[in-house]
């Protein structure tokens, strides 16, 4: 009898209950690769002192998890990566799996190079050391830290300088500092570490080609969602139909204002819709845009099942576009920018349309579109949840994606 | 029988205003909480469950060269005679505001939702704005000079394969 194959989960930041998408991924992968029958270990770095990173009770959670704790002092190239190191080869793992992590993660990467090692990038935190977006005044930015370091590093000083001045550090700006980001030396490590890495996952095509000169086994492997947890139910049949944008909509990028522009074309021949958006502006909207605020999971799921159509219009190459799956899962057509994750997630004409991000005249046609035809509402939200269910739901996704893949490093 | 202590709470954006009241009930059960929001915010939101009053400010967005609208604000704040002031965000501005406001306390929510208390006195205030800023500006110029002399192009970095 072989034994089983241990994997040891490595996150900087992960906390839960979850603070992001991240978060969740990690949980949901954790879960799904154990019950491929791995054995796996979750090491989370803990620091109370500053923003929440890694708050977790490791009993609560379904898998086994140790939080190595620091004092903020310690949260330093020379001793995070030791101490987690430490930690991960007291457990004896086949293969590491480095999730979530920014400045830090190279060195932990380094002084975990002994292991068969995946990385995992849920945004560009390789590519765009200033905020991981890849995002400058209103479009995707043309470099990146791989290919054009120095440009790169001035960018990033030019948006922390603000934090850094005024020692207000925050999440970013604090490693940033700490890990010297700013010098040439890091650059060298990213460089030696990427190439170093016996997998890397990314999640799009977009980040797998900035990546594929440096490594040769960089794969695009999307989130997932528990569809069964959404409900998905027809909506109800009124007057105004609710167009709904979930996410972060006061983050520019997010493209609410395309949302808005092509709503006002709409208002000016119809006054049969109603666009919400989960903005906590209360004082934006009018008559037919209305800021809803933020809600959580549950009041996320009531919100798709009050809709009748999802819209999400970023202008940045959404890494992966959580919420399309999400208002698929709950059976609602889903217009959205043809960029990043979300060209991937939306097939055009079938279970929504795409439409170029910025596009606000195009986005209104679709709309118009969806807002005459009833039955087509209703075969799209259909095709999507069915594209959901085979596509995105953990039960599927992890034997069909992280089954072969660690099968291929562990072996 | 003690006071009941009266806490104003100033929303600013950027932060779950409803997770940090439901924070400072737990923290201070007893207190009466009161949530500052901005001009046209929906009083009757649930995420305002938290809070035992609920104030508006007189505009929804207050800027550095409003003198007379920043000082109906203050005039506001004083008013409330509040026993502890919290800021979401421990910025320069926000704290000169917390120590206008002539609370007793003042208090800022970390980033893991700790509260960690601030001076009240407005030169103490300034005096830790100055202080940090001129730590900050050393640091910023030393990285500055390394961001903009050493450059990775110089390095000897080998192409990829």
């Amino acid at each position: 009898m072989t034994a089983r194959k241990r994997i040891a989960f490595v996150d900087l930041y992960f906390c839960w209950p979850p603070h992001g998408g991240a978060d969740v991924d990690l949980y949901h992968v954790i879960r799904g690769v154990q019950d491929l029958d791995y054995d796996v270990h979750l090491f989370v770095s803990n620091c109370d002192e500053t923003f929440e990173r890694g708050t977790i009770t490791p009993s609560e959670l379904p898998f086994p998890a140790t939080r190595v704790d620091f004092e903020r002092r310690e949260i330093t190239p020379d001793v995070l990566p030791e101490r987690i190191r430490d930690a991960v080869d007291a457990w004896k793992p086949d293969a590491v799996f480095l999730a979530h992590g920014f400045f830090l993660k190279p060195y932990v990467a380094k002084a975990l190079a002994h292991h068969p090692t995946i990385s995992r990038y849920y945004a560009y935190e390789l590519t765009c050391p200033r905020d991981n977006r890849l995002f400058r005044e209103g479009v995707t930015c043309p470099n990146s830290y791989l290919a054009t370091p120095d440009v790169c590093r001035s960018c990033a000083l030019d948006l922390m300088k603000g934090d850094i001045v005024h020692e207000r550090l925050a999440p970013g700006s604090e490693e940033y500092v700490a890990a010297r980001a700013y010098a040439p030396a890091y650059h060298r490590l990213v460089i030696e570490t990427l190439r170093a890495f016996r997998a890397i996952v990314a999640s799009n095509g977009f980040h797998k080609q900035q990546m594929d000169p440096f490594n040769d086994h960089v794969r695009v492997i999307p989130g997932g969602v528990d569809v069964a947890s959404f409900p998905c139910e027809p909506p109800a049949d009124k007057a105004r139909k609710v167009i709904l944008m979930t996410g972060r909509a006061e983050d520019p990028a997010k493209g609410m204002q395309t949302l808005y522009d092509a709503g006002e074309r709409l208002a000016a021949t119809r006054n049969d819709f109603e666009i919400r958006v989960t903005h906590s502006d209360y004082a934006i909207g009018n008559d037919w845009f209305k800021a809803i605020g933020w809600h959580g999971h549950e009041g996320i799921m009531r919100l798709y099942q009050e809709s009748d159509i999802c819209v999400f219009p970023p202008l940045w190459q959404e890494p992966f576009g959580l919420v399309a799956v999400e208002a698929m899962a709950s059976g609602r057509p889903v217009c959205a920018s043809r960029v990043g994750g979300l060209q991937d997630i939306v097939v055009d004409g079938e279970t929504g349309f795409l439409f170029d991000s910025g596009d606000a005249a195009g986005l209104a046609e679709r709309l118009a579109q969806l807002l005459d035809a009833p039955e087509l509402r209703r075969r799209m939200g259909a095709a999507g949840r069915e594209r959901a269910e085979a596509e995105y739901d953990w039960t599927r996704l992890i034997p069909k994606h992280y089954g072969p893949l660690l099968e291929e490093v562990t072996r | 029988m003690s006071e009941q202590r009266h806490i104003g709470v100033f929303h600013s954006k950027g932060r779950n205003f409803a997770e940090v009241l439901r924070r400072l009930r737990e923290q201070e059960p007893e207190a009466r909480i009161c949530a500052i929001v901005p001009y046209g915010y929906p009083v009757g939101r649930e995420e305002l469950a938290h809070a035992d009053e609920v104030v508006e400010t007189e505009k929804a967005q207050y800027s550095i060269r409003d003198v007379a609208g920043l000082c109906g604000l203050v005039t506001q704040l004083r008013g409330a005679r509040f026993d502890r002031f919290v800021i979401l965000f421990d910025s320069p501005r926000l704290r000169i505001l917390s120590a206008l406001s002539r609370a007793r306390q003042c208090a800022h929510i970390a980033l893991d939702g700790r509260l960690v208390s601030i001076r009240p006195s407005i030169a103490g205030t300034i005096a830790d704005i100055v202080l940090r800023h001129i730590r900050g500006r050393m640091l910023y110029a030393w990285i500055w000079i390394i961001v903009h002399t050493r450059r990775v192009g110089r390095s000897r970095l080998k192409p990829g394969p």
